[in-house]
């Protein structure tokens, strides 16, 4: 890059218009992420009309800055309603929302804000000096090693769920089960569907990332409505949390630089993108901690290492845009469309043609993520306030309604929010059976790139050896690099508890496969009945497996291939819950003992308003389960009560619908009323 | 005669009246919905239409998305949404041929797709990288000869014109290849630049937009395609093979006629307006001009050279 091109493009970055435009890009991104539901792609393809009338540099830079800010703006939603934003931010859940129970929610905001600018500006650097080197190396990964980074990603099961490895492997192969629904990516079969045609386009994962983590959140509120967000007293913690903040990401400054390489790499390989990166730079993170009990209960470094790597994914996405021509990331995907109209055909040609315009895009990161960051510290402290000041019992339907609409807007699939109050009832269940939820998640988003990566693989084995095409997973270097991480990763919390109990005889028995979580037993067991949460574990498995087994059809060859190990596979951890039932057995005390008439009423409101949006309306029926959940959970009585409700209820239904329908052009289903 | 003139008032009247109602449409914000995801050819295209299509209407048409199952989830959404030609949607050949005939429950028929203009297509190319051995598309023959099943063609999904094209592509040059489906025609790209497949049996735009990184070995279209002049066709080489996707805009059953010629006339105008010709073709589309009739015409013809190809798919 000459002085004369540098000097170029930053002349036609800062110019007034332009600034303004980053800035409305922030403010609109931010809103868009901390949206549950609204993703960085929609996000972006909704501004893209809006840019055609700009100049290409205007445009770009706008783009850029909104993909930034709506990735940051995931985290809010995480750390305060542990719902992520966007399946960048599914890590940032698993610290950042302990740290806001615990009244430490300003601290993860700015934490996360910093971070996040941080890892956008280390992306930054990464792009501008190693793109084309970068993007090079990103190309030797084919399906075979794609089939492995997968395997690499689940090995992060064996991390999260050290409580109870046998269930977390059971629930990460159930996320991988379900994410076969829908159309076989080899072959094109149509798989699992059930007989619906809403459930063709199989599940997506964002409806089930809110049911999981959102949905019990609300539960567990509507348990006792009239109880505090924070558990502790917020006022005395607020004090320093900037200077804590600032002290969580540049106070390590190798465990940030990490989780901003991984980011920026996991970006550069196409169809990997945030939702991988935030967990791999977590495991990473945990497993570099001195203390990584800490992991999981509040603890800043997790959200340190979740926020700093989804941003820098941003900048490693352009890579192979800019470099090949290639998006790495569907909204990458967009922007090239963008790009194509504009008459720039992104690639090699475009660093020749149009060198000023490309640099100015990249230099425009560094702009974008500092006013990220001054921005956010504003909308992150507002939108902190606002949701601990409003009440636990109107935060109940509010977020609920968000939920819902999210989960809507994502794909405008009404079967969607259906999935989502339902995997929220089943996410519920699981957690107090011990199953960890995340590895059902990872499942779900990693089992699709597995498949396609085994399958695609298999058939280049052709290429070496037309009998044995299976050996292509093991003759090659960067696969064979991979497998030994993965051996790695996926053994040494294993590895690490055995030594903890190195006095212990049976350690490492204990840490492979029986080993219990302390969650729930024996605490106050002795007084209520306790159930074997393994034999129910079990038969969830069996019941699971038969109902998937019996949707097989006449498939073609490859399209059966992944699903016929799955079932074989989760058979198999089925009778191995069974024995460890039988030997070893966690029991837990049953969810349904704490069950109250208000949560049950919830569930009720719930199940109605998702069942009867499509067909009676999406305005009426909001109107009246939010009025509902309002008048129910108001203290004390009387005529206000019912004002009060239906005016909060109104204002916010049509506001959103307002919103969503007039503005954001996402058609919301009008039934047969409204 | 008081009488007849009456009633003929009476009838021009209503006429005019039924004309102008048909005039007005559109009377409100259309949609315009794209069953793929965003960045693909079809949202290319229709994000480039769209500024004209609110010209020529009058009105604001806003494209969404409605993604899933390889397009059958929107279309099994088309076929139940109210025909007015409020809602209109991308429709894809053979996409919307093989899925009811491979699918045990596609959630729409053919038939009931009804076309309103088809107005581009992307004829299948087979690429090899810039640095592959394979020089012209005799020595990827010579070689696939040799070696059964050991060359593999990458392509954009299962059941679609890329799998048809190696299909036939297959029997005509009478060898044995491996086709390996990708996401999409982008998701492909990256699989052959960096050597895990041999070619790949891709669409025109793809050789535009990554001329010089990719080699075009032939094109499956009737004549030379003006953004790859030099590339020869299947058919100058000896190989009886023209295929490729065509694309257009499509309405439920039963939309009053009247409302698919205001589409039809409003796609029409855009296809002809040289601007958008221009740089629609330098991306590497070429433009078709199918009304609704022509069209579904071309899906008939469509189906009967589609059937009995259907169960050498996925093999």
């Amino acid at each position: 890059m000459t002085y004369e091109v540098l000097m170029q493009s930053l002349t036609s970055i800062f110019t007034v218009q332009n600034l303004l435009y980053m800035i409305i890009a922030i403010v609109l991104g931010i809103m868009a992420g901390a949206l549950p539901g609204f993703t960085a792609t929609m996000a972006v393809a909704l501004m893209i009309p809006f840019t055609f009338t700009m100049s290409p540099v205007s445009g770009l830079i706008t783009i850029g800055a909104l993909y930034c800010a709506t990735i940051f703006g995931g985290s809010f939603s995480a750390i305060l309603l542990n719902t992520p934003g966007t399946p960048s931010s599914i890590g940032t859940t698993f610290d950042g929302y302990p740290m806001a129970k615990k009244g430490r929610g300003m601290e993860a905001i700015y934490t996360a804000t910093i971070g996040s600018g941080v890892g956008g500006i280390l992306g930054t650097f990464g792009l501008i000096l190693f793109a084309v080197p970068l993007a090079k190396a990103a190309l030797k990964f084919g399906p075979p090693e794609f089939f492995w980074v997968a395997i690499f990603g689940l090995t992060i099961i064996s991390s999260i769920s050290e409580g109870s490895l046998l269930k977390g492997i059971t629930a990460g192969v159930l996320g991988i089960l379900v994410s076969m629904i829908g159309n076989a990516p080899v072959g094109g079969d149509m798989r699992f569907d059930f007989g619906l045609v809403s459930l063709q386009g199989g599940v997506e994962i964002v409806s089930v990332l809110i049911g999981f983590f959102c949905i019990p959140e609300i539960f567990r509120m509507a348990m006792n409505p009239s109880s505090k967000y924070t558990d502790e007293n917020v006022v005395s913690l607020e004090k320093g949390s900037l200077k804590r903040a600032f002290h969580h990401v540049f106070g390590h400054p190798l465990a940030t630089l990490r989780a901003s390489i991984i980011g920026l790499f996991v970006g550069i390989l196409p169809g990997a993108g945030g939702n991988i990166a935030n967990l791999i730079a977590y495991n990473e993170a945990k497993r570099a901690s001195k203390h990584p009990e800490t992991f999981g209960t509040g603890e800043p470094q997790g959200v340190v290492a979740t926020e700093t790597s989804n941003n820098a994914v941003v900048e490693g996405a352009m890579v192979p845009l800019l470099a090949l021509g290639i998006p790495g990331s569907p909204p990458a995907a967009i922007i090239y469309g963008a790009l194509l109209l504009q008459g720039l055909s992104p690639g090699p040609q475009l660093f020749v043609r149009n060198a000023s315009l490309v640099y100015a895009f990249m230099l425009s990161f560094f702009v974008a993520n500092i006013l990220m960051v001054i921005i956010g510290f504003f909308a992150g402290k507002g939108m902190y306030k606002t949701v601990i000041k409003v009440p636990v019992r109107v935060l109940i339907p509010s977020i609920l309604f968000l939920t819902i609409l999210g989960s809507y807007a994502i794909r405008n699939n009404a079967m969607d929010v259906i999935i989502m109050f339902l995997s929220g009832i089943i996410g519920y269940i699981l957690k107090d059976l011990g199953f960890n939820t995340g590895a059902f998640v990872l499942g779900l988003i990693l089992g699709p790139i597995a498949e396609r990566g085994f399958v695609q693989g298999f058939l280049m084995g052709n290429m070496v050896s037309v009998k044995m095409p299976w050996i292509i997973f093991f003759t090659r270097p960067l696969s064979i690099v991979l497998i030994v991480l993965s051996i790695i990763s996926g053994a040494w919390p294993i590895f690490r508890a055995a030594m903890k109990k190195r006095k212990d005889r049976s350690a490492i028995a204990e840490a492979l496969a029986f080993s219990t979580s302390g969650s729930g037993t024996d605490v106050d067991g002795s007084q209520k009945k306790t159930i074997n949460s393994d034999y129910i574990g079990a038969a969830i498995v069996f019941g699971i497996s038969a109902l998937f087994y019996l949707q097989i059809g006449k498939w073609s060859k490859y399209a059966i291939m992944a699903p016929r190990s799955i079932l074989i596979l989760l058979i198999a951890l089925g009778v191995a819950l069974l024995v460890k039932g039988r030997i070893k057995p966690e029991k837990v005390i049953p969810s349904f003992a704490s069950i109250n008439r208000s949560l049950v009423f919830l569930v009720v409101v719930g199940l109605l308003w998702v069942f009867l949006m499509e067909k009676v309306g999406f305005v009426v029926t909001s109107m009246a389960a939010y009025t509902a959940i309002l008048i129910a959970y108001y203290p004390g009585k009387g005529a206000r009560r019912v004002i009060e409700s239906l005016l909060i209820a109104g204002v916010i239904v049509f506001g959103m619908y307002l919103l969503f329908e007039k503005l954001l052009n996402v058609t919301l289903p009008l039934g047969i009323l409204i | 005669m008081k009488m007849v003139k009456r009633v003929a008032m009476v009838l021009i009247a209503v006429l005019v009246l039924a004309g102008s109602a048909f005039a007005q449409f559109p009377q409100k914000p259309l949609s315009y919905v794209i069953p793929f995801n965003p960045g693909g050819e079809s949202d290319i295209f229709a994000r480039a239409q769209q500024p004209l299509l609110e010209k020529i209407l009058g009105q604001k048409v806003v494209v969404s998305y409605k993604i899933g199952g390889g397009g059958a989830v929107g279309w099994a959404e088309l076929v139940r949404t109210k025909p007015d030609g409020y809602t209109f949607m991308g429709y894809n050949l053979p996409h919307i041929i093989l899925q009811p005939l491979s699918l045990a429950n596609a959630g729409y028929k053919t038939n009931e797709i009804v076309p309103v203009y088809t107005f581009m297509s992307t004829p299948n190319i087979l690429a090899v990288s810039a640095n592959s051995p394979f020089k012209t598309l005799d020595d990827f023959v010579k070689f696939a000869k040799a070696n059964p099943g050991a060359v593999t063609v990458g392509g954009s999904a299962s059941a679609s014109a890329n799998e048809i094209g190696t299909v036939l592509f297959n029997k005509l040059a009478g060898i044995k290849t491996t086709y390996i489906p990708f996401t999409g025609s982008g998701d492909a790209i990256p699989a052959l630049l960096g050597g895990h497949v041999s070619a790949l049996m891709t669409y025109t735009t793809m050789g535009n937009q990554y001329e010089g990184q990719i080699r075009v070995l032939a094109v499956a279209s009737e004549k030379r395609v003006s953004s790859l002049p030099n590339v020869p066709t299947f058919r100058e080489l000896g190989y009886d093979l023209v295929e490729g996707a065509y694309r257009g805009a499509a309405v439920p059953p039963n939309t009053p006629e009247g409302v698919k010629k205001v589409l039809a006339d409003a796609f029409d105008k855009i296809n002809k307006d040289p601007e958008f010709a221009k740089k629609m073709e330098a991306n590497g589309f070429k433009l078709e001009f199918y009304g609704p009739k022509e069209s579904e015409k071309l899906v008939e013809e469509k189906i009967k050279v589609y059937t009995p190809l259907v169960s050498e798919l996925g093999k």
